[in-house]
């Protein structure tokens, strides 16, 4: 199994043994393993059962999709925030050449697979060195340091730029779409660092998040249902 | 800072911006401009370029009367944001042939719209732009043994030369046939910049000489993504052409 597949089923509650049948059968052959990988798995069966019971997906943003004009950005890597920035500069330009009013116009940023660290606040990525982890680095050859679509700390950011940042973009009334799926590695990463139950860890990380980003099952599901809410794709890299 | 994202930025005309968030990668940057970001007073030059491609973008009227061209019961957008030796765009012209046999429509029913942007944008520029400022080079196009394309591969090739797909599906050749292409013209930075470079002239000489090499036909559009949701509006299905 490639790794890509083996992190997207884990991810994905499926986990190893094939993560074949169902998360309770992988919860249910784990118990029956030792070992680290049967610890993880075991771990991330748990998680996926406590996120099941526990989190109610809020999936009202639909509602809020109205206008004439509407897009949504897929974004499923980091690459330095353009595809944060693309939705910015997408409604700009909307608005420049086709004299759209406000009201008329929505995006929806959907964030997910590798790009899923986007939806996290600097302390996230300063404490758990996400730049690090991801191997993320600069043209400097340096590893970033800080969220490319956030403010970073000390920094004046120009009107200009600053307008397009996730959070002003969320304030202005886009809708941004964290997938849980995804997700899952930043849970992870908070639970192996800090050594912490599933269910803190979530926890921790949740109060990590970027405000107003609306967790979904996953990424995909929120690319579906923003379709079918009129929206057209955007392939946003 | 990754390139795509400094050079997204910068061609978003928010170079300058993006330096003063991250002056870390200005000083690691390479073309002359970013060089030249290395203190106060360049600093201040690089805003004052970059302004003035703002305000040449803005006094740009954008031809968006191609969506009325749009019609049929088969709409594809084809989005190209990478070269692949011209393959995405032959993907638009297969895709018009074989709904044509497989449906049996004629031509009248079928819209493709190609939009050329990001990596993919010396696409809609012509051989002579290509053989002159070596595109090959500057773009990381290469032909099979490795050396630098020296013509655009998804034109009628030169006499001599080989295209990427059969002459048929070139871009020229698809343009005649009603096919809308569109160009990104945050990407076109990339061709102005090179140009720049070469001929040591204004942004807005510069400028001028790019839109002399542009294959003729192709229709510039603020961004790329400006043209990706326009032509989703008129109801073309997307495409990712370059996967």
């Amino acid at each position: 199994m490639s790794t890509a597949r083996r992190d997207f089923l884990l991810r994905a509650g499926l986990g190893a043994t094939a993560l074949a049948v169902s998360p309770t059968a992988a919860l249910a052959d784990a118990r029956n393993t030792t070992g680290p990988s049967a610890r993880a798995l075991l771990a991330a069966a748990h998680e996926w059962e406590d996120q099941q019971q526990a989190e109610p997906w809020d999936t009202t943003w639909t509602r809020k999709i109205t206008g004439k004009h509407k897009a949504m950005f897929d974004i499923p890597e980091v690459e330095g925030g353009v595809g944060v920035l693309r939705s910015g500069i997408w409604q700009r330009q909307y608005a420049d050449v086709l004299k759209t009013q406000p009201g008329e116009l929505t995006s929806v940023m959907v964030i997910r697979h590798n790009g899923i660290f986007l939806a996290m606040n600097q302390e996230f990525w300063t404490t758990y060195e996400v730049g690090k982890a991801e191997k993320l680095k600069g043209d400097d050859g340096k590893t970033m340091k800080y969220n490319p679509v956030l403010p970073a700390p000390g920094q004046d950011v120009p009107a200009s730029m600053r307008g397009l940042m996730l959070d002003k973009q969320i304030e202005g009334g886009a809708i941004a779409l964290g997938c849980g799926l995804a997700y899952r590695s930043v849970v992870a990463m908070v639970q192996q660092k800090d050594k912490l139950e599933p269910a803190e860890a979530r926890k921790k990380a949740n109060s990590m998040l970027v405000p107003g980003v609306i967790m979904q099952p996953s990424g995909i599901f929120a690319n579906v249902m923003a379709e079918e809410a009129g929206c057209v794709f955007v392939y946003a890299v | 800072m990754t390139t795509a994202r400094r050079d997204f930025l910068k061609h978003a005309g928010l170079g300058a911006s993006a330096l003063v968030v991250l002056p870390g990668s200005a000083l690691a940057a390479t073309s002359p401009r970013e060089i030249a970001s290395t203190d106060a007073a360049a600093q201040r030059a690089l805003r004052r370029l970059n302004a003035a491609e703002v305000s040449s973008q803005q006094a740009i009227t954008w031809d968006t009367s191609w969506m009325q061209r749009v019609r049929g019961k088969h709409r594809a957008m084809f989005d190209v944001p990478l070269v692949e030796l011209g393959y995405p765009i032959l993907r638009s012209g297969i895709w018009v042939e074989q709904v044509q046999e497989v449906f049996k429509v004629p031509a009248s029913e079928i819209s493709t719209v190609i939009v050329i942007r990001h990596d993919a944008i010396p696409l809609l520029m012509n051989h002579e732009y290509w053989s002159s400022y070596n595109a090959g080079e500057q773009f990381k196009v290469k032909d099979e043994d490795g050396a630098p394309l020296t013509f655009n591969p998804v034109l009628t090739p030169p006499a001599g030369k080989q295209g990427s797909g059969p002459p048929r599906l070139a871009l020229d050749k698809q343009i005649e046939r009603g096919a809308i292409v569109l160009g990104c013209n945050l990407a076109f930075g990339d061709v102005i910049e090179g140009i720049q470079r070469k001929d040591k002239v204004s942004v807005a000489e510069a400028r001028t000489i790019a839109m002399r090499h542009v294959v003729p036909g192709v229709i510039m559009q603020p961004s790329g993504i400006f043209a990706n949701v326009a032509a989703q509006q008129t109801g073309c299905l997307f495409v990712e052409a370059s996967l």
